[in-house]
């Protein structure tokens, strides 16, 4: 195998690796616009998906009020402390890692 | 054929986690922005694991792609992978990663990141940096496992107990690329040791090259295909030791595979230093063979050889084997150096063409006045002078310099050649 085409498959690759990552956006960005057409005030779960309010209701609501998550966790920006969030989750409380990502989401979105 | 298939099986390695996270529950982000910098970090994860598959000397794969085309891609893999990672951290946490940030999340990360570009760095700019090859590949080991070792502490407190599987993934991923680097430094020279062979002769060819001819010390050596290479281990010399990859210069049918030639040019300090030293009766390890350079197992009705300088040794092996196999198929060997006094085994193989159905062109840079050969540099008319018009059932197996190799693949395209004719070995893997 020559130079030329080990650097084309290998450009190629990177490209798919990147468009396949294009396309976990899409998926979220498909599934907000979903949401949003369907005119309910709240991004509702898909149907797999686990309600991420009711976890949270049920879980942290309790001690923890809603807008005291607003700044750090929402918008452009907030990756690290969303992950945080997930770390922090994950590590307490009896939830399963599922219900801890779809609070996550949820406070990151509510 | 194979290397499709061993090309999906990497390719499906790097996508497993993100797929795995489509296929059960809702993924973490909202923001379309954060998904996608989150699944570049799944991607440059599972890649940068990946990569130590390339590395590790799986004999079938560097069979079916060639060592220096696995090597050429891992280099380009880890330029994916770095791309990935930027991408990662521009959309989930914009500004420069701090490797002493508070947070674990970010100073792992951070650390993985960085590492990787000094790796990257320090490999494509050693020369100019002056760094010895073995210090290098010493800092390259340990570089990369610190980018994986660090990736999996920035990933791993995210997936302890995922459901989605993604924990022994990771976990996984992390094991095979360590236990890559594992097997490779310890488990393989260990074996390697117990199959000693023996130093049985250090001879001079001329034009600062030298041939050592080893013999298997109590085994039955080793099955090669000619043009294949293996790497060659000496002793010890200060801190580092010493691995080589040479090609073997012998004919396949030498003594049941129990003796080899290797040729080794004067090249740096340990061609130069150490080979010349070497006396009968030292010991060295031999790992091989490898590579797919080889005409056996090729259709092909002619075949034309293509070398410059010290890249003849893969085409002595592949002439003497055709010799003592009577394989009477017509082969051209278009043979660059310098001058004649640089073309090493010039003689021997000048006498080859009584023995087989041989053309051997010269092409010397710097010729005398009255010498018999192309001069120049290698060019699409030289190779037209001689070899036929139809060239549909002939294969081409390319070694020499890189400036030379890249010139061949531009050649070829102006011969018009497919790229499934043309074979290549570069000795300048790093
Ligand atoms: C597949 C293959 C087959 C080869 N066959 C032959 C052969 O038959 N005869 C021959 O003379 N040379 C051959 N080479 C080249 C040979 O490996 C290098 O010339 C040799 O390692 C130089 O080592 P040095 O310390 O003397 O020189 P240095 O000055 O230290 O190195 C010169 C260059 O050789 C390469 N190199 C050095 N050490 C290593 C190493 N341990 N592993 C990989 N590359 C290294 C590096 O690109 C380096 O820049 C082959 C290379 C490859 C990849």
């Amino acid at each position: 195998m020559h130079a030329r085409n080990v650097r084309l498959t290998a450009a190629g690759f990177t490209l798919a690796l990147f468009a396949l990552a294009g396309a976990a956006a899409w998926r979220v960005d498909s599934r907000k616009t979903a949401a949003a057409s369907s005119q309910s005030p709240d991004p509702s779960p898909a149907p797999r998906e686990l309600d991420g309010r009711a976890l949270y209701e049920q879980h942290c609501a309790s001690c923890h009020a809603l807008d005291e998550f607003a700044t750090t966790y929402q918008g452009p920006g907030s990756g690290v402390a969303v992950l945080e969030l997930l770390e922090f989750l994950v590590d307490h409380g009896g939830a399963t890692t599922d219900e801890d990502r779809a609070i996550a989401r949820f406070l990151a979105a509510p | 054929m194979r290397s499709l298939g061993w090309f999906a099986v990497f390719a499906a390695a790097v996508v497993l986690p993100l797929a795995l996270a489509w296929a059960v529950r809702g993924e973490l982000w909202s923001n379309p922005t954060l998904a996608f910098g989150a699944a570049c970090g799944w991607l440059a994860f599972a890649l940068l694991a990946a990569e130590f598959g390339l590395v590790t000397r799986v004999r079938a794969a560097a069979a079916a792609f060639g060592s220096d085309a696995l090597l050429l891609f891992h280099r380009a893999m880890a330029f994916a992978a770095l791309a990935l990672l930027a991408a990662h951290i521009v959309a989930l946490a914009p500004g420069l990663p701090n490797p002493l940030a508070s947070s674990a999340l970010e100073r792992w990360g951070a650390l993985a990141l960085w590492s990787l570009a000094a790796l990257i760095a320090l490999s494509l700019w050693r020369r100019q940096l002056r760094c010895a090859y073995e210090l290098w590949l010493v800092s390259h080991r340990v570089l990369a496992a610190v980018v994986v070792l660090a990736s999996f502490a920035h990933v791993w407190p995210l997936v302890t107990r995922d459901t989605l599987l993604r924990g022994p993934i990771v976990a996984g991923y992390t094991a095979l690329a360590l236990g890559a680097l594992a097997w490779q430094r310890l488990v393989r020279p260990a074996w390697l040791a117990r199959r000693a062979w023996e130093v049985v002769e250090n001879r001079d060819e001329g034009a600062s090259t030298r041939t050592l001819v080893v013999r298997a010390v109590g085994h039955a050596g080793l099955r090669f295909a000619p043009g294949q290479f293996v790497w060659l281990r000496t002793e010890r010399r200060g801190l580092f030791a010493q691995e080589h990859p040479i090609s073997i210069a012998s004919s396949a049918q030498l003594d049941g595979g129990r003796t080899l030639e290797l040729s080794i040019k004067a090249l740096g300090d340990w061609s130069r230093e150490l080979v010349p030293r070497m006396a009968p009766g030292e010991r060295v390890r031999i790992d091989g063979p490898f590579g797919s350079f080889t005409p056996d197992g090729q259709p092909a009705e002619r075949l034309v050889l293509v070398a410059g300088g010290i890249g003849i040794t893969p085409m002595r092996s592949i002439l003497l084997t055709m010799r003592d196999r009577g394989d009477r198929r017509p082969v051209t060997l278009f043979y660059a150096a310098n001058r004649r006094a640089r073309a090493v085994f010039a003689s021997e193989l000048e006498a080859l063409r009584a023995e087989l159905a041989f053309e051997l062109v010269f092409v010397f840079e710097d010729p005398e006045p009255a010498q018999a050969c192309e001069r120049g540099l290698l060019s699409a008319e030289v190779l037209r002078r001689h070899l036929p018009q139809d060239l549909r059932f002939t294969q081409f197996f390319v070694c020499g310099p890189a400036p030379m190799m890249d010139a061949m693949e531009r050649i070829a395209a102006q011969l018009g050649l497919p790229s499934r004719q043309l074979h290549t070995e570069r000795f300048d893997m790093v």
